[in-house]
């Protein structure tokens, strides 16, 4: 997946299919009723599958033992349920990741 | 306004991984999707398959679909603006159209659409900053990837605090464990997906009954 236009393309198509499904498919009836806790619960589910996800490539059993990463995903937590502004958020858990990658290597 | 420093931040790794400017712009154009555009940047740095990428971009724009749902009859007073609207939705605009108010259905989605606009103005306006702002720090810094693990972290904090439930979380968990235990780490993410949203539709259902 190389062609960066062709990603471009692949990612724009996927971003807007999603946006557009339920509007295709509820564009006369109503949404199930069996849909609604799927709607609340399963968005929170996949990102914190997504998080997981992103740490795969951390090696647990090796010094650092994952500590910058752990560190930074709780200095995110916390930041953003204190003050909810993402950017700050992003930048300092993801600073504290590198301060901490440099100090610990 | 809220979109502006998210934007310069993108645009910054955007141009920091080595992309042209005019690329991270189209990405906020045409993609529109913060946590898809960091994940784009994060694809090429991983290396990571075609088929792969895919499957967890679909995944990481589920929730829009979500959101959709719940602006079906908020949206159906529009009409060729309609495409657009359907086409910004995005986290911030999500929250932003679901806590107003507004019953006129005429005067509403002219109120939508320019928020909608406004939004995305913010956004790639943000973006092409960042990006002239990344050009010109010529140094590039390790350790900006994880900028990619704190939007989700953010995002998913976001939603558990809307939900006000930490079952998903403790799902996730729990399924992400006992994958990599026994599932090659390939197929964790697809599995645990499934696994979860059963087990979560499970619970939700046996809720409703108690």
């Amino acid at each position: 997946m190389r062609d960066p236009l062709l990603v471009l393309a692949v990612m724009a198509s996927i971003a807007f299919t999603s946006r557009l499904l339920p509007f295709l498919f509820f564009s006369r009836s109503h949404p199930p009723r069996w849909l609604a806790p799927v709607e609340t619960v399963l968005p929170p589910l996949v990102l914190w599958l997504l998080v997981f996800y992103s740490l795969n490539g951390i090696a647990w059993r090796t010094a650092p033992y994952g500590v910058p990463a752990l560190a930074g995903v709780a200095i995110v937590v916390l930041v953003h349920r204190w003050k909810h502004n993402a950017l700050l958020s992003i930048v300092s858990g993801t600073a504290a990741y590198m301060v901490l990658t440099r100090l610990l290597a | 306004m809220g979109y502006v420093p998210l934007g310069i931040a993108f645009g910054f790794v955007a141009a920091q991984a080595g992309h042209p400017w005019w690329y991270a712009v189209a990405m906020s154009t045409f993609v529109y999707s913060g946590a898809t555009q960091f994940f784009i940047l994060g694809l090429s740095a991983a290396g990571m398959s075609m088929a792969t990428a895919i499957v967890m971009a679909c995944l990481l724009n589920l929730r829009h679909s979500f959101y959709g749902l719940s602006l079906l009859t908020k949206f159906s007073g529009s009409r060729w603006t309609k495409p657009y609207l359907i086409f910004a939705i995005t986290d911030e605009t999500f929250a932003l159209l679901t806590t107003i108010d507004e019953p006129d259905p005429s005067t509403r989605t002219r109120l939508y659409v320019t928020i909608s606009i406004l939004d995305q103005l913010y956004w790639v306006a943000g973006t092409l900053i960042g990006a002239r702002l990344g050009t010109a720090v010529p140094v590039a810094i390790a350790g900006i990837e994880f900028s990619l693990t704190a939007l989700f972290v953010v995002l998913a904090v976001e939603n558990t605090e809307r939900i006000r439930s930490l079952v998903p979380l403790a799902v996730a968990l729990g399924t992400t464990v006992v994958g990599h235990l026994i599932l090659p780490s390939s197929a964790v993410l697809s599995v645990s997906i499934a696994l979860g949203a059963g087990m979560l539709l499970l619970l939700a259902r046996h809720t409703d009954h108690a």
